[in-house]
C-alpha cells in the first residue's frame, strides 16, 4: 500500500509534498490553539509556533530523503534536464533523432520481416509438433513421398497423431465467369484437422472421399470465394466445373488459413503458388505402386514427447519392409527424413534474411556511434558544467546517470519516430520483396514489433551513452576546474573517439565486403552459361483440360494447330512447344536404365524428361553437340535427344549416339539416342546443368504445355496477337501470364537480387555514416588544435605539411578499421557460403574493391577538415581562444 | 550515509518514545509530541524537525501506518497507529533500553 502511494506520488509529482504540507499545517494549527489557550494573542501564538517548528523546508526535504522511490523522481529530473539540453542544441538533437529514427525504423522493419518469415511459429495450432516427411535413398537423397508408402505409414505409425498426404496440380475452373487456371492441391482428409483448421463455411473432407469416384468435392480458399464467387454465402453445395468435371463445393476455408506454397515445401513440383482449390486425394492404381510415383508431400503431427528422430526411425522400419518387397535391383537402401515443417518452409530464405537483419543492425550501430562521437565532442565543452556540479556535491554515479539519461531520452524519442518510419519501411520492403519469399503475407506491425523497437531503442541509448557517461563520471573535477574555461578534450576522450571511428570503419567495411560478395554472386549467376537464349523470346503456358482433351492425340493436335497459328504471326521468327520451359520448375524426373546393366534403379541417372517440338532447340538458341535433332519425319520412332551431362554420366567415354535406354513404365519401349545437345540450367541457375532428356511432343505424354516464341522486335509488342492466336484454337483455354524469357530469368533470381540490393543499400549507408563519423571526429580534432596549427603556420610550416599532418592523423583509425574488417568479413562470409555463387568468401578482388571504396570515402571525409586546417589564417587562429 | 549512523544513537530513542506512545492509542504527530512532553512534565521536548522525518521513516519501515482522519475539532489530521511489526520493534527497543539503563546503573553504582 505504502509503496504504491509513494510510487504514485513520485510519478504524479507533488502528492507526497502536499501530504507533508497538510500535516505540517495541522501541527501548526494545533500548536497555535495550545498557545492561544495559554493566553497568547493569535499573532504571538502563530509566530511562536512557526519558530518552534523551525525550518519547514528542511524538515520536508528530510521527509523526502527517506522516500525509497527517490531515484524515480530523480530520473524524471534527469529526463527533464536532458530534454532541456536537447532543446538548447536543436541541430544536434535533430541530427541524432533523425539518425536514430531511420536506423531504428529500418531495423524494426527488417526485424518484422525476419520475425514473420523465420521466427514466428507457423500459424497453425501447436505448430511446433508439425513435421514434413521425405523419403530418402542414397542415390537421390531426399525425394517426395510415394502414395503407397504413405498409406502404410498412416496405417502403422504410432509416432504421429495424424499424417496427411498432399499433391499439387493446376486445374482449369470453368463456370459462369471467365475460365481460369488455378493452383490446386489434392489432400488426404487428415490435413485440415491436423493443421487445426476449421472451414468458415461447410465442412472439410471425409475419409471416404479418398475413394476414387467419390472425390468430386472441393474446398475453396477464402480469397477465391471472395474474388470469383463474390463471397456468396450459398456457395456450399453449388457445383463448379474443374477440368471439365462437375465438383460440389463442400466448404470455404477461413481467411486466416495460410498454406505454404507447395514450391516452398518441395522444389520438385509443377505448382508454384498457394493452392486455391483443394480436392480429396483419391490415389489411382498407377499411383499406388511400390517403387514409382514419388510425387507427394507428407506432413505429420508428432505425438507429444516424440522427437522427429524417433518418428523417422519408426518409419524407417516400415521402409525396410518395402525395400525387402521390392525387386533387389531397385536400390540398396530406403529411409525417411523427418524435419520440422517450419525449418522446411523458411530454410532457404533464412540465412539471407538474417544477413539483412545483421546488416541493418550494423547501420544502426554505426549511426549510434556517430551520435556518441557528437556527445563526446560536446562533453569537452561541458567540462565546466560538470566541474561545477561535481564541486557542489553531485556524485560520480549521479553524473554518469545524467549522461545515460540524456542518451536514453534521445533514443526514446528516436525510437518513437522509428516506429513510424518502420511502418512505411515495411510497406517498402513488401513492395520490393520477391514473391517467392515464403510467409511474406504474414508480415505485420504488432506488439512483438513494438517490443523489439523498445529493446533496440534501449540498446541504442546505452550504446550511445555508455562511453560518454564513463568519461563524464570519471572526469576529475579538480582538473576540470583548473583547466577553467578552456575546453580541451582530455586525452581519454580523444583516444576513445578514434577507437569508435575505427569500429565504424571496420563494420562498414564488413558490410561493403559482404555486399560486394553478394553482388559478385548475382552477376556471376546472371552471366552463368545458361545454355539457352533469352533475347526476344516470349513465353506463355496453357493447360488443355483432360475433360476436353482426353487423349494424347487431341492434345498433340491442339499443340500442332497452335504452333501453326503462332508461326505465321508477323514478327515471329521461331515457335516451339515444350511441356516445361527452362526455369519453370523441376517437372517430371525419371530414373533412366540402360538395357544390359544391373545397377539398382535408385542409383541410375535421373533424367528430367521434357517433351518438346523439333524447333525447340533452335528457338531457345541451343546447340547440337553430336548426332542430329528429331524432326516430324521421326513420327513414332522412339528417339531422344539427351544433354551432355547425361551422356557423360550414362556412357562415360563412349559415343552416346545410337545407344538405347529406358524410362517410365516397364511396358514402354526403349529409346534411341539420336543427338546430344548442350547442357542447360533448366531448373535453377544456381543448380548445375539439369540431366535433360528431350523427346518429341507428338509422342504424347504431356498435359500442360508452354510455347516459346522468338520475335524480330521487342516480344512484348506481339503479346495481344499471341493471345488471339491461341484463343482462335480454343477460346475457353485460360492462358498463364505472358512473360519474356528475360523476365523468367530475372524472376528466378528475384530473391537473391532483393537481398543483394538491400545489403548493398545498407552497406552504402554504413559507408556514408562511417565517413560522417570520420568527418566529425577530424573536424573536431582540427578545431581543438586550431591554436597549435596557427602557431605552426606562424612559425612557417607549409600548408601542404599541415594538410598531410591532419590526414595522417585520420588515416590511422581508418587503416586500423579496415585491417580489422578483413578477418571479420572472412568469418561472416564463410557463414554465408550458401548465399555465394561462383565466388569464394576470400575473393581478393571484392575485398580490395570494397576496402578501397571505403578508404577513399573516409579519406575524402577527412580531407575537408584537413583543408580547413591548412587554410587557417594564423592570426585569426592565434586569437581563437 | 551520515544519517544512517546517527540513527542508531539518537533516533533509536526517539523511535522508542514514539512507538510506546502509539502503543497506547493511535495519534497524530502533534499529539505524539504533546503526549511525550506532557508525560515527562516538559522534561522531553520532541523537535518537530526530527519527529516528522522519524514518523515517515518508521512508516516506511512498516512499524507504523498512517491515514487521514478528522479530529474532534474537525481538522484533517494524519493519524499514526502501531502495526504488528511495530509492536515487535517496540518490545525489542524496550529490551534494549532496559539493558542500557542497567548498564548505566551499574556504572553509576560501581565506578
Amino acid at each position: 500500500m505504502g509503496w504504491f502511494r509513494r510510487l504514485r506520488s513520485t510519478i504524479l509529482g507533488s502528492n507526497l509534498d502536499e501530504d507533508v504540507a497538510e500535516e505540517t499545517r495541522f501541527h501548526l494549527d494545533e500548536r497555535i490553539d495550545e498557545y492561544v489557550k495559554s493566553g497568547m494573542t493569535y499573532e504571538q501564538a502563530r509566530l511562536e509556533a512557526q519558530r518552534r517548528l523551525g525550518n519547514l523546508a528542511l524538515a520536508r526535504e528530510q521527509v523526502r530523503d527517506v522516500d525509497s522511490f527517490r531515484w524515480l523522481g530523480d530520473l524524471g529530473q534527469d529526463v527533464r534536464y536532458a530534454l532541456r539540453q536537447l532543446r538548447r542544441n536543436p541541430g544536434f538533437a535533430i541530427a541524432a533523432i533523425l539518425t536514430l529514427a531511420l536506423g531504428i525504423g529500418a531495423t524494426t522493419a527488417v526485424f518484422s520481416v525476419v520475425d514473420a518469415v523465420v521466427l514466428r511459429p507457423l500459424s497453425y495450432a501447436d505448430s511446433s509438433q508439425l513435421v514434413m516427411i521425405d523419403e530418402w535413398t542414397p542415390g537421390f537423397d531426399s525425394i517426395p513421398v510415394n502414395g503407397l508408402h504413405f498409406q502404410e505409414w498412416r496405417r502403422t505409425a504410432t509416432s504421429f497423431d495424424q499424417i496427411a498426404l498432399i499433391g499439387g496440380l493446376n486445374v482449369n475452373v470453368t463456370d459462369s465467369s471467365e475460365p481460369e487456371r488455378l493452383p490446386a492441391a489434392r489432400v488426404s482428409s487428415e490435413l485440415f484437422p491436423l493443421l487445426g483448421v476449421q472451414p468458415q463455411l461447410g465442412r472439410v473432407f471425409l475419409a471416404d472421399e479418398e475413394v476414387p469416384g467419390r472425390e468430386h468435392v472441393v474446398l475453396i480458399s477464402n480469397e477465391l470465394w471472395r474474388r470469383r464467387y463474390s463471397a456468396d454465402p450459398q456457395i456450399v453445395g453449388r457445383t463448379i466445373s474443374i477440368d471439365g468435371v462437375a465438383h460440389q463445393v463442400a466448404g470455404v476455408l477461413p481467411a486466416s488459413f495460410h498454406f505454404p506454397k507447395l514450391s516452398d515445401l518441395y522444389p520438385l513440383t509443377i505448382v508454384q503458388d498457394r493452392p486455391q482449390i483443394w480436392k480429396p486425394i483419391a490415389l489411382g492404381p498407377e499411383e499406388q505402386t511400390l517403387s514409382g510415383h514419388f510425387d507427394f508431400v507428407s506432413i505429420g503431427r508428432l505425438k507429444a514427447g516424440v522427437s522427429a528422430r524417433q518418428a523417422a526411425s519408426e518409419l524407417d522400419a516400415v521402409q525396410k519392409d518395402f525395400l525387402a518387397q521390392m525387386p533387389k535391383a531397385l536400390g540398396s537402401d530406403l529411409r525417411t527424413q523427418v524435419q520440422p515443417l517450419q525449418d522446411r518452409i523458411v530454410g532457404r530464405a533464412k540465412t539471407g534474411l538474417e544477413l539483412m537483419l545483421a546488416a541493418v543492425g550494423v547501420v544502426l550501430f554505426i549511426g549510434c556511434v556517430n551520435i556518441t562521437n557528437l556527445l563526446l565532442a560536446r562533453l569537452s565543452s561541458r567540462r565546466r558544467e560538470l566541474a561545477v556540479r561535481s564541486a557542489i556535491g553531485a556524485s560520480r554515479w549521479r553524473l554518469t546517470r545524467q549522461m545515460i539519461a540524456e542518451s536514453l531520452t534521445l533514443s526514446a524519442v528516436g525510437g518513437a519516430c522509428g516506429v513510424l518510419v518502420a511502418y512505411d519501411a515495411i510497406q517498402l520492403i513488401l513492395a520490393l520483396a520477391p514473391a517467392d519469399l515464403p510467409r511474406l503475407d504474414e508480415v505485420q506491425v504488432d506488439a512483438r514489433t513494438v517490443i523489439f523497437t523498445l529493446i533496440i531503442s534501449t540498446i541504442a541509448g546505452l550504446v550511445i551513452g555508455v562511453s560518454p557517461a564513463w568519461q563524464f563520471g570519471n572526469a576529475d573535477a579538480g582538473e576540470a576546474m583548473a583547466s577553467g574555461m578552456r575546453s580541451t578534450a582530455s586525452r581519454g576522450t580523444g583516444r576513445l573517439r578514434f577507437v569508435l571511428v575505427s569500429a565504424q570503419v571496420a563494420l562498414s567495411a564488413v558490410c561493403l565486403i559482404l555486399a560486394g560478395l553478394l553482388l559478385h554472386s548475382l552477376v556471376n549467376l546472371l552471366n552463368v552459361d545458361r545454355g539457352f537464349d533469352t533475347n526476344h523470346i516470349m513465353t506463355v503456358g496453357v493447360n488443355p483440360p483432360i475433360s476436353r482433351y482426353p487423349t494424347p492425340e487431341k492434345r498433340v493436335a491442339f499443340v500442332r494447330t497452335a504452333l501453326d497459328r503462332l508461326k505465321v504471326l508477323p514478327g515471329v521468327i521461331d515457335v516451339a512447344a515444350a511441356n516445361m520451359l527452362p526455369l519453370a520448375g523441376e517437372g517430371g524426373n525419371s530414373a533412366l536404365s540402360i538395357p544390359g546393366t544391373s545397377a539398382p534403379l535408385f542409383e541410375h541417372a535421373l533424367g528430367n524428361i521434357r517433351t518438346v517440338s523439333s524447333d525447340y532447340f533452335r528457338t531457345m538458341g541451343m546447340s547440337l553437340q553430336a548426332g542430329r535433332l528429331f524432326s516430324d519425319a521421326d513420327r513414332e520412332r522412339q528417339v531422344a535427344v539427351i544433354s551432355m551431362s547425361i551422356a557423360k554420366r550414362a556412357w562415360p567415354g563412349e559415343d552416346p549416339v545410337g545407344k538405347r535406354f529406358h524410362f517410365g513404365p516397364r511396358t514402354a519401349p526403349d529409346r534411341e539416342v539420336i543427338g546430344v545437345i548442350n547442357d542447360v540450367r533448366g531448373v535453377s541457375l544456381e543448380a548445375g546443368p539439369s540431366f535433360s532428356v528431350y523427346v518429341p511432343y507428338w509422342q504424347g505424354f504431356f498435359i500442360a504445355t508452354s510455347f516459346a516464341i522468338r520475335t524480330t522486335e521487342d516480344p512484348v509488342t506481339i503479346t495481344p496477337a499471341i493471345r488471339v492466336a491461341i484463343r482462335s484454337v480454343d477460346a475457353e483455354l485460360p492462358l498463364s501470364a505472358l512473360r519474356t524469357m528475360e523476365e523468367v530469368v530475372e524472376g528466378s533470381v528475384a530473391q537473391r537480387r532483393f537481398q543483394t540490393n538491400l545489403v548493398l543499400a545498407f552497406g552504402a549507408v554504413a559507408m556514408l555514416l562511417a565517413s560522417l563519423g570520420v568527418y566529425g571526429v577530424m573536424s573536431y580534432a582540427v578545431t581543438q588544435r586550431t591554436t597549435e596549427i596557427g602557431i605552426r603556420l606562424a612559425l612557417g610550416a607549409e600548408r601542404g605539411a599541415v594538410l598531410r599532418m591532419v590526414l595522417r592523423q585520420a588515416l590511422r583509425p581508418i587503416a586500423a578499421g579496415v585491417a580489422a574488417a578483413v578477418p571479420l568479413a572472412l568469418g561472416v562470409a564463410s557463414w554465408l557460403r550458401s548465399l555465394l555463387f561462383g565466388v569464394s568468401p576470400l575473393d581478393p578482388a571484392t575485398i580490395t574493391v570494397a576496402c578501397l571504396a571505403l578508404i577513399t570515402a573516409a579519406v575524402l571525409a577527412a580531407y575537408v577538415p584537413a583543408r580547413r586546417a591548412a587554410n587557417l589564417d594564423p592570426l585569426i587562429a592565434l586569437r581563437y581562444e | 550515509m551520515m544519517r544512517q549512523k546517527k540513527a542508531d544513537a539518537l533516533q533509536g530513542t526517539l523511535d522508542l518514545l514514539v512507538l510506546k506512545t502509539l502503543s497506547r492509542e493511535p495519534q497524530h504527530g502533534y499529539g505524539i509530541a504533546a503526549r511525550i512532553q506532557h508525560i515527562t512534565d516538559d522534561m522531553l521536548r520532541v523537535e518537530e524537525g526530527s519527529l516528522y522525518p522519524a514518523l515517515h521513516r518508521m512508516e516506511q519501515a512498516g512499524w507504523i501506518a498512517a491515514e487521514w482522519r478528522f479530529t474532534e475539532n474537525r481538522r484533517r489530521a494524519r493519524i499514526y497507529r502501531l502495526t504488528r511489526a511495530g509492536q515487535k520493534r517496540l518490545s525489542e527497543e524496550e529490551a534494549r533500553w532496559d539493558r542500557l539503563l542497567k548498564a548505566v546503573g551499574k556504572v553509576l553504582r560501581f565506578a
